[in-house]
């Protein structure tokens, strides 16, 4: 699994807002810079929290990118508890 | 030679600056008034120097690049981040750095065994800024930031963290010239992003701020294990104040605070020491 890409990715949004527009934009533009696995550009695309938080993303990033993709905070713990 | 004439410790929920309208009246209240007391202590204390001792937020540091301890030594740093601006209402600021306390204390560390990171380029981010703003709204007086890591595992040791401020305040006693305000930014438990984020651990928080109340240095560092600090949460800032107690030695608070917001992701613990009013 290439966890840290899934990091090092959601480190770049969060502390870049360009990059941000651009993945809101276009976001498979911006995943193919990344050394993902299907599993994980899948989680990605549908904003699944919960998968992302199980394969061992870092949970503080994680938050932060539910936020820029407008998650809803009660959707992001109902994924993350596996509620 | 130097003196430690006052610690601080203040919380830095962006929601204390970004949405105070969200709070109650009586918790809005509180945070007045714990924050004016320590605004106050600090304007009446006059430091040369506020060294502020805190953990980055994932904005300068990150698995790439992670160290335990990192001393800003540039002529200024400047926050907070790009990304926060919009949020946080706090105005850019760029603040002077006390360049012979920042440098002199990086080359006192090598010296003396604390193998210190350094930086030219030091963003601060709001845990930095939101204590700052409120603390010192004029952004006037240089600081030295001391990044502590707190948010990529593995930390360093709580015993550790002591030591370091143990060191610290032999720096300031021994080695600089002038009156030094210590600040520990950040809350004991939060889980930010994490399973337990929205559920504070009230009972955890307590216990760390009676072992604050009686400055007892030794049992927060026994206290404060790998498993307690996972409990305490991905944000958790127990280190900051563990390294503070360490620069302040057997020093007992003169005020200490407690505030809980409703919906908030950490309490707000606040405490300021004045060594000169024992």
């Amino acid at each position: 699994m290439s966890l840290y890409q899934v990091d090092k990715l959601l480190f770049k949004l969060f502390n870049d807002l360009e990059l941000q527009e651009k993945y809101r934009q276009d976001f498979s533009d911006v995943l193919k810079r990344y050394d993902l696995q299907d599993s994980e550009i899948k989680a990605l695309r549908e904003v699944n929290a919960g998968e992302l938080y199980r394969m061992g993303v870092h949970s503080f990033l994680l938050w932060q990118f539910g936020r820029m993709m407008d998650l809803k905070p009660a959707t992001y713990f109902n994924q993350i508890r596996g509620e | 030679m130097g003196k430690v004439i006052l610690g601080l410790a203040a919380p830095h929920n962006p929601n204390i600056t970004s949405r105070p309208e969200k709070m109650s009246h009586e918790v809005q209240s509180k945070l007045d008034s714990a924050f004016g007391y320590l605004k106050g202590r600090l304007s009446e204390a006059s430091p040369d120097c506020l060294l502020v001792l805190t953990s980055d937020h994932v904005t300068n540091f990150f698995y790439n690049n992670a160290p335990m301890f990192c001393l800003g030594v540039s002529d200024t740093c400047t926050g907070p981040a790009p990304k926060e601006l919009s949020e946080l209402r706090i105005p850019r600021a760029t603040l002077k750095v006390d360049t012979a306390m920042a440098k002199g204390l990086l080359h006192f560390g090598i010296e003396s065994g604390i193998d210190f990171s350094y930086s030219q380029e030091m963003i601060l981010d709001h845990a930095f800024m939101v204590p700052l703003s409120l603390l010192t709204p004029h952004m006037d007086l240089p600081i030295v930031p001391l990044h502590i890591n707190g948010m990529l595992p593995p930390r360093p040791t709580a015993a550790r963290c002591y030591r370091l401020g143990q060191q610290i305040g032999e720096y300031i006693r021994n080695h600089y010239n002038g009156n030094v305000a210590v600040l520990a930014s950040g809350s004991f438990t939060g889980d930010i992003g994490g399973p337990k984020m929205g559920s504070i651990d009230t009972a955890l928080d307590l216990e760390f701020l009676d072992l604050v109340k009686d400055a007892k240095g030794q049992e927060m560092v026994n206290k404060a294990t790998t498993e307690t600090l996972e409990r305490a949460g991905v944000a958790n800032e127990i280190l900051i104040w563990i390294t503070l107690q360490g620069v302040l030695g057997d020093l007992r608070p003169s005020f200490t605070d407690y505030i809980c917001g409703k919906d908030w992701s950490t309490a707000a613990a606040l405490a300021a020491w004045q060594p000169n009013v024992r």
